[in-house]
């Protein structure tokens, strides 16, 4: 008698019953960890904002030799003021004489255009000065920094002292 | 009559058709509670009614020397040094007893946690006043817009 026939009178499909076990241990699996999960990590993710702050007397050194030499945005209370000092001379001389550009905007939708404008005349000035009033509060300035890093790009923010 | 039945499969719900997509499930949940949530420990804030403001930074924290700015005062380490509405008003721009409390700490990095609804006028003195007392790295605590 053929060893495979008694086999045959008794068949099973094993292979369905090999894949359902293994879905089953990978369900139970995930029932387990999925709740101790959320019990053991913490709901509320604390992340940083790096600051980079102005010295309260300190003199402006250009290092960035192109044609806008800074960027300024300072917040008003009727809305914002976008300060850009152009290079008019040697503009790989890392200072020179520079022209003083100023738009007065009254929406962050227009900063964005604004600011978005001046990259496309220098796209390596990464660096920007923003000087809010004191009486923004924290949860505004912080939505202008990531507006001013996460989204236009600047590397480089500079906190101004509202004084 | 018969004596060996042919056992017909009946459906209990559970077969794999059905286990698949709730396996799927499971797997984007568990990556969804792993991306959005965070091994620290739970956050103490020295007042219960403090709020930190949202960001859309990725950067995680680690645990260093905190400056709290909360509703009613101003704590280094967890414990209140000064009065939040005192300096709100003063135009001195160097909190004096937070300068002295950070000197004693002799730290070089300081994290910064304030409410969200503090006006920059004191977080800019508060900044001002860690760069007086020679702290060097900065930073602002928030709470991520990715938490759960």
């Amino acid at each position: 008698m053929n060893p495979n026939g008694v086999s045959s009178l008794f068949r099973r499909n094993r292979s369905e019953s090999d894949v359902r076990s293994a879905f089953f241990a990978m369900a139970s699996l995930m029932m387990i960890l999925l709740p101790t999960l959320l019990m053991v990590t913490n709901p509320q993710k604390i992340v940083t904002v790096p600051l980079s702050l102005s010295k309260a007397n300190g003199t402006f050194t250009p290092i960035h030799t192109g044609q806008v030499e800074k960027i300024k945005l300072i917040a008003t209370l009727e809305g914002f003021v976008v300060e850009m000092d152009v290079r008019k001379s040697d503009v790989l001389a890392s200072t020179g004489n520079t022209e003083t550009k100023s738009w007065n905007l009254t929406t962050w939708t227009e900063v964005q255009d604004r600011l978005q404008q001046i990259q496309s005349i220098d796209p390596q000035q990464q660096k920007i000065y923003l000087r809010p009033t004191p009486t923004h509060d924290a949860q505004t300035v912080i939505q202008w920094l990531d507006q001013l890093q996460l989204i236009l790009g600047f590397t480089d923010v500079v906190l101004e002292h509202p004084q | 009559m018969n004596l060996f039945p042919h056992r017909t499969e009946q459906s209990n719900g559970l077969g794999v058709a059905t286990l698949a997509p709730m396996v799927d499930i499971f797997t984007i949940l568990v990556i969804a509670v792993l991306k959005a949530s965070s091994p620290q420990a739970p956050l103490t804030l020295p007042e219960g009614n403090m709020e930190l403001p949202l960001s859309a930074q990725e950067s995680i924290s680690l645990e260093q020397l905190v400056v709290d700015i909360a509703k009613d005062g101003i704590y280094v380490d967890g414990f209140r040094v000064t009065a939040r509405a005192y300096w709100e008003q003063s135009q001195d721009i160097l909190i004096t007893e937070v300068y002295s409390s950070l000197q004693q700490q002799a730290k070089k990095e300081v994290k910064i946690r304030v409410d969200k609804e503090v006006p920059w006028s004191l977080i800019s003195k508060t900044l001002h006043t860690a760069q007086q007392a020679g702290y060097e790295d900065i930073e602002l605590l928030v709470i991520s817009t990715s938490s759960l």
